[in-house]
């Protein structure tokens, strides 16, 4: 084949233009640390990322709605945990005061601390996370008990404000926990029940002349309030434990998501470093052959 | 006869031949680096020789030479690969262009970053989220609504570089016309300059040199075909209609497509009539425009509709802050200028937007735990307690058109109704009331009026609670829930144009081996070799001298036959 001087020239630049090309390649790679730019570069492993990158955003999202549903959770643990002392408190002073050798007056100082007792409990039931009260199902806007007018009413001194819908918290893909109890089913007997003693200590209901096994007769179900306490409390627990697990099950799966983006996504510093230097090589190659064959011509050697 | 003088013509004419060969050099060493220049070679021939023998003639030897001349100035030349060149030329325009639309387009989407339209997704779906934690939090509510405007900002921006960029292709387009028209009318020009060296018997090499590289661009605009006459005029048509004919060039410029008035195509001036361009720059452009961006600015049109509809559906399915249902969240397809598209009137809902309570309006609460099966009604709920269980299958699971069939379930006494259809005629819309578990017409003794919308189950809670967030979490499904969502939807456009985008990238690769191999044997046939030239530059020099010595020593001749006298 006749070789001319424009060939010449032009194969060189369309070789230097390639190992140009192929350098600014690989110098993106190393200075982004990413394989692609554009979703042309590699169009797969583009979505692939973006779909890493979004699971990776719901990953931490669950993350911090599990760590809302713990704060939850501890809230209603910490409750549960002052409101078994309360209970525990009340039954000791009930066991005290059903002694037949109590006056009606001391009866009467003790009533004082039944009913400080009773407030507790009932300032406990109130508690709030942020501005929600956790014991109202889903009212979180309304306090758990409204207080009944009629305080001689031994059986039901607290209405129950809230609703009995449990308050749902989105765990994981398709893991929903509910993380809330209701006031009605945890305190409402419980308020109830340290009312009537008070009331039955204070004895000042007309028509009635409360003795000291009328008192005694509470501590069955005081007994039970306690236990229901007790058990509501190793549930809480168990859902913290669960909460945990799943806390354990994210942070393993962000690892790995991060590793799988990672591989999908990030460029192999070595690697790059190894290729940009080959590339170096032969584009100082092509620069020196070119400036050789294009300087000599059979110019230089006629006189 | 031939004389002693003869010999003098002999040589002069040698002289002349290798001067002028030597020009031809020097033309071809000053040409080395023009790209379009075809090597040219002075072809010698032997002159027309002194006698045929014959009876006239004195005997002896036969015929005697009278040396050497010029024939004619080769451009050498093969048509063949420069067709194929041509040919090329229009592919490689066509690739080359179609490559950087889609690059652009790639740009304007600008994913994977943290600023497009998938981030703007995220963080939407992060504060629905969050407000299913804390449905009562104004800030949580806030964040949705700060959100969702960025994410329509995010959708905007997008189309309106897209449709800025389709607007730009035709301000391209008309240039592209008149780029077309310039070159045609070089070339005419050149033909009758061609043609009128021609008629006087020469070569016009660098007029046609010139006239190949105009032609060659022209290819890279668009795909034309041509032949060459008798007189050497460069006949070029295009999609049949001619547009360079000898000296006469005709215009082509952008008109009105016939078929669709708000698409401008290319048209042949004279004729009025369009010019179907099926390869070139101007095809690139024209694709791009009515094609790549045509089809991405609608795929994101019909996303943006799937999640405006979707989303005011779920949203519309739950309650708000005061217990209210909810109303469309974005502004509903259905009052949109259908002549407009669907982004470039993307906006939240008057009353979601409101400065004043507009917050509130967000709802975050669910009555149906999945909107998208069943539709709820309230007509008077005031008496009831309990959350049912509706459960809606399809009469003929084949029929798109088919009836439902509704069966409700009392969850806190686990008494069942129904199954009972509910008809197309009605909607799908059925009443029910509790209490005695009838379903009856719409406008009888009822609580809640049920639309069925597809097959499923889904559990209806008809007391509202400001603590309720299971509508946030629904809403935030129609980005991510399994299967195909929102985002998914929008990662496959990105893909596609990403795989378009890698492909006109291979193709232009391709394209460019193609001409290089091609470029690369027209300039093995056609290009200027220094070595060659200096070659022949002493090759003619030397021939040159011995003519001269030649003419000396006939001189020498001449003064030997002087002396005699």
């Amino acid at each position: 084949m006749r070789v001319t001087n424009s060939m010449m020239v032009r194969n060189m630049l369309d070789h230097l233009k390639k190992n140009m090309g192929d350098l600014n390649d690989l110098n993106e790679q190393l200075s982004s640390g990413k394989l692609f730019q554009m979703p042309s570069d590699a169009p797969i492993k583009v979505a692939d990322s973006m779909n890493y990158k979004s699971q990776l955003n719901r990953n931490s999202q669950f993350q911090r709605n599990l760590n809302q549903a713990e704060n939850w959770l501890n809230t209603t643990e910490s409750a549960l945990k002052s409101g078994t002392e309360v209970m525990q408190r009340a039954r000791e002073l009930t066991i005290y005061a059903a002694n037949d050798s109590m006056t009606t007056d001391d009866r009467k100082m003790v009533a004082k601390e039944m009913k400080q007792l009773r407030d507790e409990l009932i300032d406990i039931s109130n508690a709030k996370l942020g501005d929600s009260y956790i014991f109202s199902g889903q009212e979180t806007g309304e306090k758990p008990f409204s207080l009944n007018a009629d305080d001689t009413d031994l059986k039901n001194y607290v209405d129950y404000q809230g609703d009995k819908n449990g308050v749902k918290r989105r765990l994981n893909e398709n893991v929903e926990m509910d993380v809330s109890l209701n006031g009605d089913e945890v305190f409402k007997d419980k308020i109830d029940k340290l009312h009537k003693i008070y009331r039955q200590l204070e004895n000042n209901i007309p028509g009635e002349d409360f003795k000291g096994e009328d008192i005694g007769d509470n501590l069955g179900e005081l007994g039970n309030h306690i236990n229901d306490f007790v058990e509501k409390r190793s549930e809480i627990g168990g859902k913290l434990q669960r909460a945990g697990n799943i806390i354990d099950r994210l942070e393993a799966n962000e690892v790995h998501l991060r590793d799988l983006k990672s591989k999908n996504e990030d460029a192999d510093l070595a690697e790059v470093i190894t290729e940009l230097k080959m590339e170096e090589t032969v584009y100082r190659a092509s620069l020196a052959s070119g400036s050789r064959i294009m300087q000599q011509s059979l110019v230089d050697f006629i006189r | 006869m031939n004389n002693i003088f003869s010999g003098l013509h002999l040589g002069l004419r040698a002289l002349e031949t290798q001067r002028k060969s030597l020009d031809v050099t020097g033309h071809n060493i000053a040409n080395a680096n023009n790209e379009n220049y075809n090597k040219q070679r002075a072809v010698h021939k032997a002159s027309y020789p002194y006698t045929a023998p014959g009876l006239s003639n004195h005997g002896g030897a036969g015929q005697f030479g009278t040396g050497v001349e010029i024939e004619t100035v080769e451009r050498v030349k093969d048509q063949f690969i420069n067709s194929q060149i041509f040919n090329e030329t229009q592919s490689a325009g066509y690739w080359t262009e179609m490559q950087r639309g889609l690059e652009k387009i790639e740009y304007i989407f600008n994913e994977p970053s943290d600023s497009g339209i998938d981030t703007a997704m995220n963080q939407f779906w992060n504060s629905l989220q969050d407000l299913s934690n804390n449905p009562s939090d104004d800030a949580a509510r806030n964040m949705v609504r700060e959100n969702s405007y960025n994410l329509i900002d995010s959708f905007q921006s997008v189309e309106n570089q897209l449709t800025d960029y389709k607007d730009s292709i035709d301000q391209n387009l008309n240039n592209a016309a008149v780029n077309v028209n310039e070159i045609t009318t070089k070339i005419a020009d050149l033909n009758k300059q061609i043609v009128s060296v021609k008629g006087s018997d020469q070569s016009p090499n660098d007029l046609l040199d010139e006239r190949d590289a105009l032609y060659k661009e022209l290819n890279s605009m668009l795909n034309v075909q041509s032949r060459e006459d008798e007189q050497g005029n460069l006949i070029i048509s295009a999609d049949g209609k001619q547009i360079v004919n000898g000296s006469d060039a005709y215009e082509l410029e952008m008109i009105e497509d016939p078929d669709n008035e708000d698409r401008m195509i290319l048209g042949h001036k004279k004729t009025g009539s369009p010019v179907n361009v099926k390869n070139g720059k101007i095809k690139a452009w024209m694709d791009v425009r009515d094609e790549e961006l045509t089809v991405n600015i609608e795929k994101l049109n019909d996303l943006a509709e799937n999640m405006v509809t979707e989303f005011n559906n779920q949203h519309k399915a739950g309650y708000d802050a005061e217990g209210n249902q909810g109303g469309d969240f974005f502004k509903s397809i259905a009052s949109m200028d259908g002549d407009q598209t669907v982004i470039s009137q993307l906006v939240l809902d008057e009353n979601i937007a409101d400065p004043d309570g507009g917050l509130d309006k967000i709802a975050a609460g669910n009555t149906v735990s999945d909107g998208s099966v069943v539709g709820i009604e309230k007509v008077d709920t005031s008496d009831i307690t309990a959350k049912f269980e509706i459960d809606i299958r399809k009469v003929d699971p084949n029929d798109d058109d088919s009836d439902y069939e509704v069966t409700v379930t009392n969850l806190e006494t686990d008494a069942e109704f129904g199954p009972e259809t509910v008809k197309k005629a009605d909607n799908y819309k059925i009443g029910f009331d509790t209490a005695t578990g009838n379903f009856t017409d719409v406008a009888g003794d009822i609580d809640f009026n049920i639309t069925a919308k597809s097959e499923g189950t889904a559990v209806v809670n008809l007391d509202e609670a400001i603590g309720n967030g299971e509508n946030a979490n629904a809403l935030s499904d129609i980005f991510e829930k399994d299967g195909n969502n929102i985002k998914s939807e929008f990662r496959e456009i990105i893909t596609s144009v990403g795989a378009n985008s890698s492909r006109a990238q291979r193709m232009v690769n391709n394209q460019e081996v193609v001409l290089k191999q091609l470029n690369t044997l027209d300039r093995s046939i056609s290009g200027v070799s220094l070595d060659e030239e200096m070659a022949n530059l002493i090759k003619y020099q030397q021939s040159y001298a011995a003519a001269a010595k030649y003419i000396n020593k006939t001189e020498e001749l001449l003064d030997s036959l002087m002396t005699i006298v």
